[in-house]
């Protein structure tokens, strides 16, 4: 009877992501489209959302994708190949929030001048734009923040995530996680307030 | 400016995640090519590279500058020195035939490879000989399961806050598996189950797969169908 008992993990059915993740362990280069299929959506709202940039958010969707292929060694299998990529991303963004950045301060300099010349009065009222603006506001706000807790408010407030996941996804306890968050909030706040 | 508060703006926020068809498929034409030209794997041979030229650099520095220690200038490197013993071995890939299993050779013919899991944190880092490392060494080396799992509680005890307490858990609930006290295994495997241990998941499809194997063996014994 013990004998079946040992056995027990070795008879589970294995699930789409670990025979995936085999697969990339492997070097299957078709594993890492299958990963796209099955994953760019979330890892495209959280990049994009982290960076505050769509086009730069698909340069990090595509570095995640890119860099699977090695990070895969890092996969410990204790949480899900979504939580690692998202992961990924959040390791790769530095780079693409300083172009986001840059991006962003180029389109502000545009937009005010557009405002300068009467150009947007028009589409000032427009709820899409309003919406538009208050994301870019809190982009710049997150700005401010390193990068460590611009992920953990990204992934807890924008993306709804439990404290528990997040701690997955980062790498980092439960506990540093939420702090990270308390900081995120409160400097958010200030910042925010500031530029009323 | 307007009077939004910060939910205002992360509401705004969340708004940015979707992309339209023709930008996914463009981004994952982009991925395909840069695996093609061999992106993913070209970054760690440029560090390698780097790291070379810095090493020949260095040494070659030393070398001209007398300022190398006497061992790398022409005595024969010290081999043990040279390779640090890890602090806990690695587990090994198949957990060994137990004294069951000769008794029932049908069942042993079963693959058995219920290998506690590694643990989560670095290895490199813990002290030896640990507490977690001793249990270790009962439940793979002695295969004495019962002292593994007092050796287990006993690091839960004493390092209720220590590196490896979720390995801890997870492995004691495999400690009385073998052990045959399903009724505690079950007790112990349920938070896995649960999703309730952080990290997230760890283990879970695991645990559930066996509370299910103990629900059913316990359905058995019960002559329930």
């Amino acid at each position: 009877m013990t004998v079946s008992l040992l056995a027990w993990t070795a008879v589970a059915a294995p699930d789409v992501d670990d025979d995936l993740v085999t697969r990339l362990r492997a070097g299957d280069r078709d594993a890492v489209e299958q990963a796209y299929v099955a994953h760019h959506a979330a890892i495209r709202a959280f990049a994009r959302r982290l960076v505050g940039d769509p086009a730069t958010g698909e340069d990090l969707v595509h570095d995640t994708f890119v860099a699977l292929p090695r990070a895969i060694r890092g996969f410990r299998g204790d949480a899900s190949l979504r939580s690692f990529l998202l992961g990924v991303a959040v390791n790769h963004a530095r780079r693409h929030i300083r172009s986001a950045m840059r991006r962003r301060r180029a389109t502000e300099a545009m937009a005010a001048q557009q405002r300068a010349g009467g150009a947007g009065a028009a589409a000032d009222a427009g709820v899409e734009l309003e919406r538009r603006r208050l994301a870019d506001r809190l982009s710049a706000a997150l700005d401010e923040l390193p990068l460590a807790q611009r992920a953990v408010f990204v992934l807890c407030e924008a993306e709804q995530r439990t404290s528990v996941e997040v701690a997955a996804i980062v790498g980092a306890p439960e506990g540093t996680v939420r702090t990270r968050l308390m900081h995120a909030k409160r400097r958010l706040r200030e910042l925010l307030e500031d530029v009323r | 400016m307007t009077g939004a508060g910060l939910d205002d703006h992360v509401a705004a926020l969340r708004e940015l995640g979707d992309g339209d068809g023709e930008v996914v498929a463009d981004t994952r034409a982009r991925v395909r090519d840069s695996l093609a030209r061999g992106r993913g794997a070209a970054r760690p041979a440029g560090w390698l590279v780097a790291a070379c030229v810095l090493a020949v650099g260095g040494v070659s520095w030393g070398f001209a500058t007398g300022r190398l220690p006497e061992i790398w200038r022409g005595a024969p490197p010290v081999v043990e020195q040279a390779v640090p013993a890890p602090a806990l071995p690695e587990p090994p890939p198949e957990l060994p035939a137990t004294r069951a299993s000769v008794a029932v050779p049908a069942i042993a013919a079963a693959p058995a490879v219920a290998t506690p899991p590694p643990p989560i944190a670095d290895r490199a880092a813990v002290p030896a000989p640990s507490r977690y490392e001793r249990a270790y060494q009962l439940y793979f080396h002695d295969r004495d399961y019962a002292a593994a799992l007092a050796a287990l509680d006993d690091y839960l005890a004493r390092e209720p806050r220590g590196q490896f307490v979720v390995e801890a858990r997870y492995n004691r609930a495999l400690c009385l598996v073998h052990l045959d006290r399903l009724a505690d295994a079950a007790a112990a495997l349920a938070p896995f189950a649960r999703g309730d241990v952080a990290p997230a998941g760890y283990r879970q499809r695991e645990a559930e797969q066996l509370l299910e194997k103990i629900a059913r063996r316990a359905n058995a014994v019960n002559g329930a169908p």
